[in-house]
C-alpha cells in the first residue's frame, strides 16, 4: 500500500497570515508571466486527445 | 514543440490501459506501487483521477502518469480587523477563506524518458490546463504532496512551487504526525494567478 496522500490542513495564525500575504502579493502581479506558448501547447495536446 | 506534444497522446488512465501497458517504472517504489495497485481504486472511489501520456508509436508505453483531485487551501479563525485587511486585494464579493486548488497526489515520469525535459513540460501542461478558460471550475492553486526527498522537492521548487509550511515541525503538527516520526511528504503549492493566459 502506497503512502497515503495527505489532505491539506486548515492554516491558522502565522501560517495563515504568511500564506494570505503571499497570495495577495501574487495577486498584485496577476498575469505578469507570459504563459501563452505553454497554453498553446496544452491546447494542442487537448485537441489531439479530443478533450478540448 | 515538446516531446509530450509531438510524440504522445494524453488520456485518462483506465483499468483497460493499466492492463495493456507495460509496467510503469519511474524509479520510485511508492509511486510505482500506487500506479500499479492503487490508482484505479482511487479513481473508482472518486478520490482522485489519474491521467497518462502514452507514446504514439507504442501506446503500451506510458511516458508519465499523474493523479489529481479537487482540494482547497483554507485559512481560518482570523480576527475581523486582520481578516478585512488581508482580504482587501480580492475584488468585490470574491473575498474568501477557502481558495480552490487542485491537488497533485502523485506524478511520475517513466525512467527511460527522464532527462528530456518531460517533467517540466508535464508541469507546464498541468498549469495551463487549470488556467484554461474551458476549465469548468475555478482553480487558484496547484498543491502537491511531494515526497520529502531531494529529487522531487528540487523538481517542484524549480517549477515555482513553494512550501505550504516553511517549518517541518509545523507541518508535522498540522498534519497529525508525531515529532519523533519522519515526515514522508511535504505540502507545496503554486499560485496560478501570476500566469498570463
Amino acid at each position: 500500500m502506497a503512502i497515503a496522500i495527505k489532505s491539506i490542513p486548515i492554516l491558522y495564525g502565522d501560517n495563515a497570515k504568511k500564506f494570505v500575504d503571499k497570495a495577495n502579493a501574487a495577486y498584485a502581479v496577476k498575469s505578469t508571466i507570459d504563459f501563452s506558448k505553454q497554453i498553446e501547447s496544452a491546447n494542442s495536446i487537448l485537441e489531439k486527445a479530443k478533450m478540448k | 514543440m515538446g516531446f509530450l506534444n509531438e510524440y504522445c497522446t494524453f488520456k485518462p488512465f483506465s483499468l483497460e490501459l493499466l492492463s495493456s501497458c507495460r509496467q510503469f517504472d519511474c524509479e520510485h517504489v511508492d509511486l510505482n506501487e500506487f500506479f500499479a495497485n492503487d490508482c484505479i481504486n482511487y479513481s473508482g472511489e472518486l478520490l482522485g483521477k489519474t491521467y497518462c501520456f502514452s507514446l504514439d508509436e507504442n501506446p503500451d508505453i506510458a511516458i508519465c502518469l499523474f493523479t489529481i483531485s479537487n482540494d482547497s487551501i483554507k485559512t481560518g479563525l482570523l480576527p475581523n480587523s486582520r481578516k478585512n485587511k488581508i482580504n482587501r486585494p480580492i475584488p468585490n464579493g470574491k473575498r474568501m477563506h477557502s481558495y480552490p486548488a487542485v491537488l497533485i497526489g502523485r506524478l511520475g515520469v517513466n525512467k527511460d524518458f527522464k532527462r528530456k525535459g518531460i517533467g517540466k513540460e508535464l508541469m507546464d501542461f498541468i498549469k495551463s490546463w487549470f488556467i484554461d478558460s474551458g476549465n469548468k471550475t475555478g482553480c487558484r492553486f496547484l498543491v502537491v504532496d511531494s515526497y520529502n526527498e531531494q529529487e522531487p522537492l528540487s523538481y517542484y521548487l524549480k517549477n515555482g512551487f513553494e512550501y505550504l509550511f516553511d517549518n517541518k515541525e509545523d507541518e508535522k503538527s498540522y498534519t497529525g504526525i508525531k515529532t519523533e516520526e519522519p515526515l514522508h511528504t511535504r505540502l507545496m503549492y503554486f499560485d496560478l494567478i501570476i500566469l498570463k493566459k
